[in-house]
């Protein structure tokens, strides 16, 4: 009996060698893996079940305080993801500055907004007339036209956003108004551009039935003393013709947002 | 021998015991060191069968064991062959069952098959396998002992 065993032992090891040969399935283990699997299968699920389960129990407090630490990385990795998304914009915002082409008659000064004084409509640059900054000089961010410079000190600087109401009369008491073109028209419409409030400006075209478009692009038109020609100052978003007066007024999203103002130039 | 009664709970235990190698075995083994379900069943049943019942109760043990491992199933089926006619030689002669002597039968089972194996398949780093073998042996003497406990409550007693 045990010698007649040992033998079919070895038939079943041969019939597995030569079936491993041939690359075939081995058909007395397979026949004995059938019976076992349909048991080992649920019986595994269930004991890792288990094990989970007894660890969690055990490890609980561990767990939680490993929760805890997970959700702050979590929060952090937020906060970092954010700022990189605006270190980023602010990257392309500064090439875009680093790929303004020359100005004839200007040269560009740049400086970085250390104040912004919103009640004012006022920012305060680092640069002053040791760096050559004079009254009136228009101020650029990558966007467009920010304002103009309303107050000089020897290394500071004072602008009056675009936005100001106050834009209309300097500090030196005369009026100054942006000259400014409509570009998406031929021929480009001329008008007047003034700070409504602090989101929006205003423009005026002379002409009642100007043909002016919702999403038309606003440039300076370098009719202005200081402002050259062809800064962005904004979009349209509304007009509204007034025939009485003989004018058409559109109102202007600026082209600049007072919360990515970082770097600028100024234009002396 | 215990007729039908003792082979038809042999081969559910052998089934379980199939079972337990392939999903349980790794997960309770610590240290290169884990318990073989089949042999503990075909040791612990062989104690209740006589020589030749014991024999082939020990040769369906191995065909199970090696295809659970799907190492090489003639060493598999030769060495707890050899076990269980062993075991049922020496259930054979007088002696009072315990669980003690479920414990030592099952370690000594445990250390001659992996030896035996060792002959039938040489590895070369020897001293690992001994002490692992050693440890398993121990794993297996104590899980023996509550197994071989049911079955003398359910197959009665041993022959003797």
């Amino acid at each position: 009996m045990l010698v007649g065993l040992c033998a079919l032992g070895f038939i079943f090891g041969s019939l597995q060698n030569s079936a491993r040969i041939k690359q075939q399935p081995d058909r007395v283990g397979n026949v004995i893996r059938f019976f076992i699997e349909p048991l080992a299968v649920p019986l595994s699920s269930t004991t890792r079940g288990i094990a989970d389960f007894a660890q969690g129990l055990a490890s609980a407090r561990r767990l939680a305080s490993d929760n805890r630490r997970l959700k702050q990385i979590e929060q952090a990795m937020q906060m970092y993801s954010e700022s990189m998304e605006f270190k980023d914009r602010e990257i392309a915002r500064l090439r875009a500055m680093q790929g303004f082409g020359p100005i004839v008659g200007h040269k560009r000064i740049p400086a970085s907004v250390c104040g912004v004084s919103l009640n004012e409509n006022r920012l305060t640059l680092n640069v002053g007339s040791r760096q050559g900054v004079k009254l009136g000089c228009p101020v650029e961010c990558a966007d467009g036209l920010v304002g103009t410079i309303e107050e000089v000190g020897s290394d500071q600087c004072q602008v009056l956003m675009l936005t100001s109401v106050g834009l209309q009369t300097t500090s030196t008491g005369k009026t100054q108004l942006v000259g400014a073109l409509d570009v998406n028209r031929n021929p480009p419409l001329l008008g007047v551009v003034r700070g409504e409030n602090a989101s929006t400006l205003s423009m005026t075209f002379f002409d009642p039935k100007a043909p002016v478009q919702i999403g038309d692009l606003i440039v300076t038109s370098g009719s202005s003393e200081k402002i050259p020609p062809n800064l962005t100052i904004g979009k349209v978003i509304q007009t509204e013709s007034n025939e009485e007066f003989g004018t058409l007024k559109a109102r202007l999203s600026p082209a600049f947002e007072l919360g990515t103002l970082d770097v600028v130039f100024v234009l002396a | 021998m215990k007729g039908v009664k003792g082979w038809v709970i042999g081969l559910l235990l052998l089934w379980l015991a199939g079972a337990f190698q392939q999903a349980v075995a790794f997960q309770i083994s610590a240290g290169g060191v884990g318990p073989d379900f089949p042999l503990i069943v075909v040791v612990t049943v062989a104690l209740f069968f006589d020589r030749r019942s014991a024999t082939v109760f020990g040769f369906i043990g191995g065909a199970i064991r090696g295809a659970i491992a799907g190492g090489h199933m003639a060493a598999y089926c030769v060495t707890e062959t050899v076990v269980g006619y062993l075991v049922g030689w020496f259930a054979g002669m007088e002696f009072e069952g315990n669980m003690v002597v479920a414990f030592v039968v099952t370690a000594l089972a445990t250390v001659s098959t992996q030896i035996t194996f060792l002959l039938l398949t040489p590895r070369g780093a020897i001293l690992p396998y001994l002490a692992a073998t050693i440890g398993s042996a121990m794993y297996n003497g104590v899980l023996a002992m509550p197994l071989y406990a049911l079955l003398k409550r359910v197959l009665d007693s041993p022959r003797h």
